[in-house]
Order: C-alpha cells, then sequence, then structure tokens
C-alpha cells in the first residue's frame, strides 16, 4: 500500500474583500433596515482535494488565478482554510518566491 | 493531531492553531527553534538602522543625549533649579522610555510590516515581534553607555543595585512583547490600534517618571501617586535609576509586585491570544 506524504480535503478558502472601517458601520445599518450592502468574500478554492504519495510527483495545472498558488500556500500552513483539513506527514517548506526576505535597501551580503 | 492515511502512514494537521493550554509553552518552544533566524532578523535591523550614517552606531547614544538636553533644558525653564542628579535621571528616563516606545510600536506592527514575507512562507510568526524587541534592546543596553561620563562627573560609584539595571530591561522586555502580541492581530483588522498605541506612548511618556521621578512628585501629591504606581512602566523606570545611582528604591511593595505581576502575566495572555488568532489573520493582510 502507498503511503500518503500531503493530504488535503474538501477545502475551502476565501477572501474578505472589504476591510473593516466606517463603512462596515454603514453596512452593518443598512444589514439592520434590510439592506444587505456586503460585498460577499471572493472564494479562492472552494471543496479541493488531492492526495500525493509517496515518491510521486504532483502537478497543479490552471489558469491565472485559479488558486494554485493559494493552494499550496494552504498546504505550506501559510492559510488556514475555512472548511476542510491540509496534512502532511512532516514539515512541509513553500519555495514561491526567491526573493522572500531580501531588503532592497542592504548589500547582497548584508543580506545573508 | 494524528490520524492514519493511507493504511499506513501518520499524517498531520498542517500548522494547526494552537490550544489555548498549550500555546504558551509552543510559541515558547518555537521561539527557541527560530533563535538563528532571530539572530539574523536582528542583525539585519540594526545594520539597516545605521545605514548610510556618517557616525552610525554612535546615534544610539548622541540621540538619547540630545533629546535629554532639551529636556532638561525645558525642565530648567519651568522649574528653576533642578537637582544636580537630574540630568542623569532624564537620560535614563528618556533611555527606557524610548525603548518602550519604540519596542511597543514596532512589535504592535509586527504583522502588517512583514505581511509580503508573512505571505510567502510559513514559520512561527510570533518571532517578529521578538526581533523587533530584541533589536531595540541592543540599541538600548549602547544606549546606556551615555551614563558613563554623567557617573564620573557626578562622582557616582556603582553598587550591587547595579543588578536592578538587567531586571529592568527584561521587565519593559516582557511587558512590551505581551503588549505586542496582544494587539498585533487586532491591528491588521483595524489600523487604528497602531494610532492608538503610538498616543499611548506618547501620553505615557508625561504620566510616568521620565522627565521627572517619585522623589520629585511627594509633598502633598501622595494621593496622586497612588494612581501613578498603577502604572506597570514606574518600577523598571526606578529600577534603572536606583540601579545607577545606587538610591534608595521609593516605591510600595505593592506596586513592585504589580508590576512584576503584570510583566509576566501580559506575556502569557498576549502570546496564548497571538497564536489562537494569528493564522486566521493571514488572509487579511
Amino acid at each position: 500500500m502507498s503511503e500518503y506524504t500531503i493530504k488535503i480535503e474538501h477545502i475551502t478558502l476565501s477572501f474578505p474583500r472589504h476591510r473593516i472601517g466606517l463603512k462596515s458601520v454603514y453596512k452593518w445599518f443598512h444589514r439592520r433596515i434590510g439592506n444587505d450592502l456586503v460585498t460577499p468574500p471572493f472564494v479562492a478554492l472552494k471543496d479541493v482535494s488531492a492526495v500525493a504519495k509517496k515518491g510521486e510527483v504532483l502537478g497543479i495545472i490552471g489558469k491565472n488565478g485559479s488558486g494554485k498558488s493559494t493552494l499550496l500556500r494552504v498546504m505550506s500552513g501559510i492559510y488556514q482554510p475555512d472548511q476542510g483539513r491540509a496534512l502532511a506527514a512532516g514539515p512541509v517548506h513553500l519555495l514561491s518566491n526567491v526573493r522572500i526576505g531580501f531588503n532592497g535597501n542592504l548589500s547582497g551580503r548584508e543580506n545573508v | 493531531m494524528h490520524e492514519t492515511g493511507g493504511g499506513e502512514s501518520t499524517l498531520e494537521i498542517i500548522n494547526p492553531i494552537s490550544k489555548t493550554s498549550t500555546a504558551v509553552f509552543e510559541a515558547c518552544g518555537n521561539i527557541w527553534k527560530s533563535k538563528g533566524l532571530i539572530r539574523n532578523f536582528v542583525s539585519r535591523d540594526i545594520s539597516q538602522r545605521y545605514r548610510n550614517s556618517i557616525i552610525g552606531y554612535f546615534w544610539t547614544v548622541l540621540e538619547p543625549l540630545l533629546l535629554s538636553a532639551v529636556y532638561y533644558f525645558l525642565f530648567t525653564i519651568i522649574s528653576g533649579n533642578p537637582e544636580e542628579r537630574y540630568p542623569l535621571w532624564i537620560i535614563l528616563g528618556v533611555v527606557t522610555w524610548q525603548f518602550f516606545s519604540r519596542g511597543l510600536n514596532e512589535s504592535v506592527n509586527c504583522l502588517t510590516g512583514n505581511k509580503n514575507m508573512i505571505r510567502q512562507i510559513f514559520f512561527p510568526r510570533e518571532i517578529f515581534a521578538v526581533s523587533k524587541v530584541f533589536s531595540q534592546l541592543i540599541i538600548t543596553t549602547m544606549s546606556l553607555f551615555v551614563a558613563i561620563p554623567f557617573l564620573l562627573y557626578l562622582d557616582i560609584h556603582l553598587t550591587l543595585q547595579i543588578v536592578y539595571i538587567p531586571i529592568a530591561l527584561l521587565l519593559v522586555t516582557l511587558q512590551v512583547l505581551g503588549v505586542g502580541w496582544l494587539f498585533a492581530v487586532p491591528n491588521v483588522h483595524h489600523g487604528d490600534i497602531a494610532h492608538l498605541t503610538r498616543f499611548i506612548t506618547r501620553a505615557g511618556f508625561f504620566v510616568s517618571p521620565v522627565m521627572w521621578t517619585i522623589g520629585m512628585a511627594k509633598g502633598g501629591r501622595e494621593a496622586l501617586l497612588e494612581y501613578i504606581f498603577i502604572n506597570p512602566m514606574v518600577l523598571p523606570l526606578e529600577l534603572m535609576r536606583a540601579g545607577f545611582d545606587g538610591s534608595e528604591l521609593a516605591i510600595p511593595m505593592w506596586a513592585i509586585i504589580w508590576s512584576v505581576a503584570f510583566s509576566f502575566f501580559i506575556v502569557a495572555i498576549g502570546l496564548t491570544v497571538f497564536k489562537r488568532t494569528e493564522a486566521k489573520v493571514v488572509k487579511r493582510l
């Protein structure tokens, strides 16, 4: 039988489209009187499930903005899913951007 | 957290939200494991701060010295001739308060200020506040050397009370970290928190014994002092002065216990709240 290294089950993740501010108080007031002005959240991932077995290479293909990077971020623990769960058989590290943590004001040596 | 998947392997939930009962221990373990990363952040933060500056690290001494000179001048105009040791007291007050003020403002902004890194890679997010506060701790320690010429001029000899200095720095570190962790997540939701923190640190400068000492506030104003002692920063400020000049600590025992208990309590509460809420707030960054 194969060993799973990563397993994601029914992952759903949405992002709020609005910032909390005076506008949200205004929208809350409208909701109280029956006018729902609240912008629904942006659903980036909806009920996504996948499994990667030991020694297996898993490719994720999709259009721009389809949520590939977001899924990888859920799998590496950056985002907490709203529903479902992500499991792994060890620590998961995401290398999505080689410039992470570099400070443009410092030299290359100082950045290391 | 463990589950048997695929019949054989043991899988764990990736980055689960900490339980309230274990959050503090988990966070302390994470901080200890990430000490190399913290060291790297601290050294980069300090080197960046004094980059492109002619006198570089000398600013750590010069800035509190210049500020204290202004406050000394101001105080002398307002209240006439101050005591002989007043310049030393004001410098120690300013250095200690700068540590509190900058450390608090930076730790409250630790998530919003590092959002690009947080959105790209996962590592324990509690270390951002730790690295910011440790940077300030190192700068404060360097700034304290400004007191040496005053000690020599005033002929003050250090006593065993010098142990008060690290205790004062520890208390400020704990308070800043605790409050920073407590408000870092709410600050992502409401940017007002950062503005409020800035106001509190500015107002606190005058309410706390920075430009004045507890000894100077006595004389018919004892009733008011009872309220002043509720401020947990009073103890570290007075400890710092007593540590350098060997004077008696003019603070009642209840205020000492309160300040120490508050420092540890706020760390426990701040860390627990942070660990319970930080994972869900990343998508708002």
